[in-house]
């Protein structure tokens, strides 16, 4: 009867333990989702060089659908630059590897860069990772859908 | 690491000790946070060094191993979660093996060109460009890419798990 009572204890512990991990693990993934929400679309269409300061880390890297290379300062001034740009972005799948995650899905972007129209219709995969208790985007590759 | 665990015992001890000994141990304390300050950033300037070097030689067994077909070394190279974009494709793991499994090596012909590793901690990115020859009926076309992966470090060393490559418009 201890026994019994003893292992149902046990399992009780573990299954909590387990229900407490994905917990954790949903709230990163939404934590996630909302950070690229408000890091692009509220960066590229608002503006706001705040929010995408916060949110890349110093050494944050893009290769853009053109197959070029922009750093932080540079992909500052490009959105500093943008005017009336729209950014959609679909569901996002987002794949968690202890303090590091990938965030995957498919976007839309257009808009007027320096006179010029904009169309782009692709696929990002985002590299985050958790530095002193915040997620940061350190690369990012935005791929044309073929 | 040792400086750190050093200060914190340094302190207990403190509370229990005289004025004179309380000076004496802030004094070591500061000789062993800043002797051991020096040591752990080259320490960690070395790990990184280090783990740029496993990261480029993967990088290289990874073409090598696709041109091969070799699927053994890609199992190991590629997380079994990774996120692979291929030729604008989301791909899994099983795919791409299949692909590769079954593709003749003749028809495609990969050549890297110098790539960049950044190291921070347990995750590395990689950036560069690589150019595609690829045959078929007789033509060939040859298509630049410039890529990102993402490596992480895992209970049995770097493993991929992300990566994607775009064309590169000249």
């Amino acid at each position: 009867m201890w026994r019994g009572l003893l292992l149902t204890m046990l399992l009780a512990v573990f299954a909590s333990a387990g229900a407490g991990q994905d917990s954790d693990r949903r709230d990163i993934e939404g934590k996630l989702v909302a950070l690229e929400k408000a890091g692009k679309l509220q960066a590229i269409q608002l503006n706001d060089l705040k929010m995408l300061n916060e949110v890349l880390d110093e050494n944050f890297i893009l290769v853009d659908q053109d197959g070029s290379l922009l750093n932080k300062a540079q992909i500052l001034a490009y959105v500093q630059k943008a005017t009336s740009m729209k950014y959609l972005t679909g569901e996002m799948t987002v794949h968690l590897h202890a303090s590091t995650a990938i965030v995957t899905g498919e976007y839309r972007l257009n808009g007027i860069l320096a006179g010029r129209r904009i169309e782009q219709r692709g696929r990002f995969v985002d590299t985050w990772i958790e530095k002193e208790g915040k997620w940061l985007a350190i690369a990012s590759v935005s791929i044309p859908l073929t | 690491m040792v400086g750190h665990r050093q200060c914190i015992d340094t302190a207990d001890m403190r509370n229990r000790g005289s004025i004179n000994g309380r000076n004496i141990m802030r004094v070591i304390c500061s000789i062993i946070l800043l002797g051991c300050s020096p040591i752990l950033l080259l320490h960690a300037q070395q790990t990184d060094v280090a783990a740029s070097g496993t990261i480029r030689s993967l990088e290289r067994e990874w073409v090598d191993a696709q041109s091969r077909n070799n699927n053994r070394a890609l199992d190991l190279i590629l997380d079994n979660s990774v996120v692979y974009v291929e030729y604008g494709h989301l791909v899994s793991k099983a795919d791409y093996l299949l692909r590769i499994k079954h593709q003749d090596p003749s028809t495609d012909e990969i050549v890297m060109e110098p790539i960049t590793v950044r190291v921070f901690g347990s995750t590395a990115i990689v950036t560069g460009s690589y150019r595609e020859t690829q045959r078929k009926a007789g033509t060939h076309t040859v298509t630049r890419w410039r890529f990102v992966d993402t490596w992480a470090y895992k209970k049995y060393g770097w493993v991929l798990i992300a990566a994607g490559s775009t064309p590169v418009r000249d």
